[in-house]
């Protein structure tokens, strides 16, 4: 009795032995698709493996062009900001001298009203004195001359505040700079070494270091912002802000 | 005697448009290029007045102004924050460690004339 039993129970491992036998032949052509797959797709992690070594070599390079890119801007603003410092400067220095000037031309309309009464007879000497104060015309000409002035001196100062655009495109540069070195870290993360029994990480993923200052601001937009202004200076003085047009009374 | 305004921001072309502006005023500018350079150059200047950035290296604007405010030798000295944030959160924090007045980039020299003016009337 216990042998058959024992009979019974080899019988029923045969028959599972020969199930898990027909499952693997059904199995064995997937199983050799797998292995072929395989083998085509090394040659191909190869290349991808290269690829993204090659792109990762040329991240450096890129991160410097733009460094190159801020810095030359920046000395260029930093130049232009110069330049219109000069001119303003310049502006208010020839403010000063046609104030200067008609002053003068007043003291000499006045010197040339006394020639003239020390010659009230002589027609001839009268005629000139009448030409020459005739020629002193810088005083009518004051309003048109400080009107340029002013002018010169508003597109000054506008030309400098759209000079602040470089300063947002710095921190712009700085936050794509700071996304490529992330992206470089996360390409090495992704180079595999591809050994006959193993595949190993490529080193050098700890090699790429992403900064950790935050010394731009990823949002910056060169947008004239008043209306921003307006609210901020809402949140600071309450209710009791001040306008641009208080502003403009005080500096216009 | 002219007011000496000191001025944080590390881009340059920031520092030299608020020179630009406040220069002309009669004012006296002195430069930093972060918050460090900024706090290594306080004990040497008689400052009236601090203008500074946020998002700087080293030492940025907040701590910049939180080490001015534990200093008693500062403690009513204007701060004026200049900034490209301008969100709420930002701003309260600025006021909430001890600045007067924030502005937002890109600013108008007649609206940064103001605020100096303000406090150094």
């Amino acid at each position: 009795m216990g042998k058959n039993k024992e009979m019974d129970h080899l019988g029923s491992k045969l028959d599972e032995l020969k199930s898990l036998f027909s499952v693997g032949e059904k199995i064995i052509p997937g199983i050799q698709k797998l292995i072929d797959f395989i083998q085509e797709m090394a040659p191909l992690l190869v290349h991808i493996n290269e690829s993204i070594e090659e792109s990762n070599s040329q991240i450096p390079k890129a991160t410097d062009h733009i460094s190159d890119v801020t810095s030359a801007t920046e000395l260029a603003t930093t130049e232009i900001l110069d330049l219109i410092d000069a001119i303003s400067s310049n502006s208010f220095e020839v403010v000063s001298i046609v104030n200067e000037t008609i002053k003068k031309e007043d003291e000499a309309k006045e010197l040339l009203k006394e020639l003239a009464e020390l010659v009230p007879d002589n027609e001839k000497a009268q005629e000139l004195i009448t030409t020459i104060a005739t020629k002193l015309s810088v005083g009518e000409q004051k309003d048109y001359i400080t009107g340029i002035l002013d002018k010169i001196q508003m597109d000054s100062t506008n030309i400098a505040i759209a000079l602040q655009v470089q300063d947002i495109t710095t921190q712009q540069l700085s936050a794509v700079n700071h996304l490529i070195i992330s992206v470089q870290k996360r390409l090495s993360g992704l180079m595999y070494e591809l050994d006959d029994d193993e595949i190993k990480q490529v080193k050098g993923v700890e090699d790429v270091i992403v900064p950790t200052d935050t010394n731009f601001d990823m949002n910056a937009s060169f947008i004239k912002k008043q209306t921003s202004q307006d609210e901020i200076d809402k949140l600071v003085n309450g209710n009791n802000n001040t306008s641009q047009d208080d502003i403009d009374k005080l500096f216009g | 005697m002219k007011k000496v305004i000191l001025v944080a921001d590390d881009s340059p072309t920031i520092r030299k448009f608020v020179t630009f502006s406040l220069a002309a005023k009669g004012f006296k500018i002195v430069s930093a290029t972060d918050g460090m350079e900024a706090l290594e150059k306080l004990p040497s200047i008689n400052v009236d007045l601090i203008i500074t950035d946020l998002n700087m290296p080293n030492v940025d604007g907040f701590e910049l102004i939180k080490a001015v405010r534990e200093n008693n030798a500062y403690e009513d000295v204007p701060i004026i924050i200049l900034s490209s944030l301008g969100s709420e959160k930002d701003i309260e924090k600025g006021l909430s460690i001890g600045a007067n007045s924030y502005l937002v980039k890109p600013f108008d020299p007649k609206k940064i004339n103001y605020e100096v003016s303000k406090y150094l009337s």
